[in-house]
């Protein structure tokens, strides 16, 4: 009789993420620091004066990035916080099943009723990241959720009266922001679950998550509470994060440099789309931030900066990687990028 | 010792009511607007105050009822590590004005003046703050403000990309919209006509007139002054779009 072999099992060696991380982490700093201080570095060597000069300006360079990041956390955590609350509440009373027996089934009447489901979440888009999870929980597709999360910064009340008022001169510019973000919102959903497979488009946690939690309802208050925490905590760290990476490409990329290139209709329109993502300015608000560049830049250029903002910047993808892979949000910021720049060329020669 | 609370959880719970106090303690001292518009003040103390409180009532429902498996947190990374590390650097770092390097390099905003605006349609009111200033001489026909009696407090900003001759500097504040990161310096051209150099950073309250000049073979509204006295920093050194609360009051040195 034969004994029984143990299978031959094939060792992965996993090098462990930890030994990669350090020493990319280590280069992306000093790869900053020096680009920060790129001026002072060249006489670093030649007197002590200017080694001090340059830990002067090191210090300066930290300093500012603090505030800078900072200045992110401390106005977006209170969105944040509205829409956990919000999220856990949702996910605790039943309200999502109520909230999504309302959505029309045919595909004209749901598009229309997501895109403009803003209006009833009227915050900075930071808000709507823990509302969207919570509804992807009970059971709201991921091809909806992102037409909601895509289109309600943009498509609300207060956006709506900010670029209104800010844009009197050129009441259309509100308008065309409405038009262009619906369109490209709903195009950008569609893209994403044509070229991602389902099984790709959400991160592993979250789908965990999700299948764990679609049938609770009801919690007790220690369980709220509990969520309340780990939900806050999950998009609160990437906030931060998201926060930091923004400060730090502010320091590094000074703002005169992208807004020097005007005068060419595509690469204005670029330079605001970059713009735009580096920025990571508040929807509500960002009408006003825009307006400063109105004499410079061309209205297809404001508006690329107008739609593609609120859509993707460092600190929603920060945010947005709490639930969706890298795969989607790649494909997500490609077409928000491209659709963007189209919309902004466009209106550049028509407009 | 924790009753059925994990210490993670209690240690996340600590981290966060931090940041949320760290705010609160922001607004007690004033120095909220040092990061944000004050139109959010309200706005972040409450729910500041309501997290800081659903976060300590969780710790104490949570000392005796465990909660559901699947609402628990992660296991805690170098991420959060990373993240534990930058809230307490931040919050025991002062509170701080953007440098005058990082200023200069975000772009002054000065007024473009446009002579195919109407001449016949003038404004009726008269800015009190430089942002208001810059954007009426944009948006109005130059004779609409040539000559124009002009009073400001603000301070003097490093002269960028777009270089002014000798006896001239850029005077201006930097103005928030959301949140200091998309703080822009607004400025507008001074006549330096004392024997004085001032540096970048100085604050100056400034009476004086709206000329229009030629620069860079611009026309461009400077500010011929009056007088021009030195003042201290003063408290809240931004400007807020559509708020006069932050336009301050000159804090004269001694």
């Amino acid at each position: 009789m034969k004994s029984k072999q143990p299978p031959v099992r094939t060792r992965r060696i996993k090098v462990p993420l930890l030994l990669g991380l350090y020493p990319a982490a280590l280069i992306a700093a000093l790869t900053w620091l020096f680009l920060a201080n790129r001026d002072n570095l060249q006489v670093l060597f030649v007197s002590p004066v200017a080694r001090q000069r340059l830990v002067a300006s090191i210090a300066t360079s930290l300093q500012d990035f603090m505030t800078l990041a900072l200045s992110i956390v401390v106005e977006a955590a209170p969105f944040i916080v509205l829409g956990v609350t919000v999220s856990v509440l949702v996910q605790s009373f039943s309200l999502s099943n109520k909230l999504l027996s309302r959505i029309p089934r045919n595909k004209v009447g749901r598009a229309l009723s997501l895109s403009f489901a803003g209006l009833a979440m009227p915050v900075c888009e930071c808000g709507n990241v823990p509302v969207a999870r919570s509804l992807m929980i009970k059971g709201l597709s991921p091809r909806d959720s992102l037409v909601f999360l895509l289109s309600a910064p943009s498509i609300n009340i207060v956006t709506f009266l900010a670029t209104w008022e800010a844009f009197n001169f050129n009441r259309g510019v509100a308008v065309m922001r409405i038009v262009g973000t619906l369109v490209l919102a709903n195009l950008t959903a569609y893209l994403v679950t044509r070229y991602v497979r389902p099984e790709q488009l959400l991160d592993k946690n979250f789908s965990a998550t999700c299948e764990a939690r679609h049938d609770d309802h009801n919690y007790s208050w220690t369980t709220m509470l509990s969520l309340f925490r780990s939900e806050l905590w999950q998009i609160m760290r990437l906030l931060i994060l998201g926060a930091c990476i923004a400060a730090a490409s502010q320091i590094v990329i000074p703002r005169d440099i992208i807004t020097s290139i005007a005068e060419n209709p595509f690469l204005a329109v670029l330079a605001m789309l970059l713009l735009a993502f580096v920025v990571s300015i508040c929807s509500s608000v960002d009408a006003f931030f825009a307006l400063a560049y109105a004499h410079v830049f061309s209205v297809g250029a404001l508006m690329t900066f107008l739609i593609a903002g609120p859509m993707v910047d460092i600190k929603m993808l920060a945010l947005l990687k709490t639930t969706f892979t890298t795969r989607t949000l790649v494909i997500m910021t490609s077409s928000v990028a491209a659709g963007s720049v189209i919309i902004g060329l466009g209106l550049s020669y028509v407009w | 010792m924790f009753g059925k609370l994990s210490p993670k959880n209690i240690a996340l719970t600590f981290v966060m009511c931090y940041l949320f106090l760290y705010i609160i303690r922001l607004y007690i001292s004033g120095n909220l607007g040092m990061y944000i518009h004050p139109r959010y003040n309200g706005f972040v103390l409450f729910m500041s105050l309501f997290a800081s409180t659903a976060l300590l009532a969780g710790l104490a429902t949570g000392y005796r009822q465990k909660a559901a498996a699947h609402t628990a947190s992660q296991p805690f990374r170098l991420a959060d590590a990373i993240v534990v590390v930058f809230l307490v650097a931040g919050f025991i770092l002062p509170a701080k004005p953007l440098s005058e390097r990082t200023v200069g390099e975000r772009g002054i905003i000065i007024p473009i003046i446009k002579l195919s605006n109407r001449p016949d349609r003038c404004p009726t009111t008269t800015p009190t703050a430089i942002r208001g200033w810059v954007m009426q001489l944009s948006e109005f026909h130059p004779s609409c403000n040539d000559n124009k009696p002009i009073e400001l407090v603000a301070r003097v900003l490093p002269a960028g990309s777009v270089p002014l001759p000798n006896n001239m500097i850029y005077f201006g504040r930097v103005v928030i919209s959301c949140c200091v990161i998309d703080a822009r310096p607004y400025a507008m051209p001074l006549i330096n006509n004392t024997d004085r150099s001032y540096a970048s950073d100085t604050w100056l309250h400034v009476f004086g007139t709206l000329r229009l000049k030629t620069i860079n073979q611009q026309p461009q509204f400077v500010i011929e002054p009056g007088s021009i006295k030195e003042i201290a920093d003063p408290s809240k050194p931004y400007e807020y779009i559509n708020d006069r609360s932050y336009i301050t009051q000159p804090e004269i040195s001694q």
